[in-house]
């Protein structure tokens, strides 16, 4: 099979994980009533397997895809507003770390914390609200556990599958 | 993993947790002030009997009260209702929010609080 084809193939797959994982993860209740947005971040684990897969490009089209797809599902205009604000500043806080020789549970957790600034950014800024900056640390300290451990789990997939899938 | 993944996270971490108590001790507020959209539609002093009030926004309802110390959210006809699970506040810097209905409880000092000078130095 031809590289390109090969990629094609291997994101398709990444993504409807993705889009699976994030759609499942919506059904269920919040993690902490109290601060709105706060989850696992199940989906986070592919788009983190797309980096190390196939780099920027991959993680980017993996995070469209995600967005997208589960804005579409869930036909929430406000809900992909804050799902493009927080994976878009995320992807753009982990590129660089990759450079920086931050192993994958680093990049998550950078990424988890970005991710939840992007979200308040969009509420000031889209939606007039500025209070929810009173939010950001409480969304952080959920932030880091769940960055960290959906890096690891990343890590231990990427591990065991990289050899089957390129 | 590499070592310099858990520093990163304990330092995030720890960044968090002090943001997070900082909020808890800042000085109390003397009113409170409910913003719309960023439109102020009400605003309350902290002390006094507790009056609340139904707020209408152009994308639903919440019941905001204040009084007796403090500011909270009783109800909301939102899907998602983290403002009413939010615990009541009062002091300032804190705020309760509706994302949904781009509501925003927070707490303001008016003067003063901000330490007691005992007369001028030289």
């Amino acid at each position: 099979m031809k590289p390109a084809v090969q990629r094609l193939t291997r994101l398709a797959l990444i993504a409807a994980c993705a889009l699976a994982a994030h759609t499942v993860e919506s059904w269920l209740p919040p993690l902490f009533p109290a601060l709105p947005g706060a989850r696992l971040g199940l989906s986070n684990i592919f788009v983190l397997f797309a980096l190390l897969s196939d780099g920027w490009g991959g993680a980017f089209a993996v995070t469209l895809i995600k967005c997208l797809g589960g804005a579409l599902f869930s036909g929430s205009t406000m809900g992909l507003m804050y799902s493009l604000g927080g994976s878009l500043a995320a992807l753009a806080i982990m590129l660089p770390m990759r450079r920086m020789k931050f192993g994958v549970p680093g990049i998550s957790v950078a990424g988890a914390v970005a991710h939840q600034c992007g979200q308040v950014a969009v509420a000031w800024l889209v939606w007039n609200t500025p209070g929810a900056l009173s939010l950001l640390p409480g969304l952080w300290l959920v932030a880091v556990p769940t960055g960290f451990a959906m890096g690891l789990l990343a890590e231990m997939l990427y591990n065991r599958l990289k050899r089957l899938i390129g | 993993m590499k070592k310099r993944d858990l520093v990163l996270a304990a330092a995030l971490f720890a960044v968090a947790a002090s943001a997070f108590m900082a909020l808890r001790l800042l000085p109390g507020g003397t009113q409170a002030s409910v913003r719309v959209d960023g439109r102020l539609i009400w605003q309350a002093r902290l002390d006094g009997p507790a009056q609340s009030r139904v707020i209408d926004t152009p994308w639903g309802q919440n019941t905001v009260e204040i009084g007796e110390g403090q500011a909270r959210i009783l109800s909301a006809d939102c899907s998602n209702q983290s403002c009413v699970r939010q615990r009541a506040i009062d002091r300032r810097g804190q705020a309760l929010v509706c994302l949904p209905h781009r509501l925003v409880v927070s707490i303001e000092g008016s003067s003063g609080v901000d330490g007691i000078s005992g007369g001028g130095a030289p």
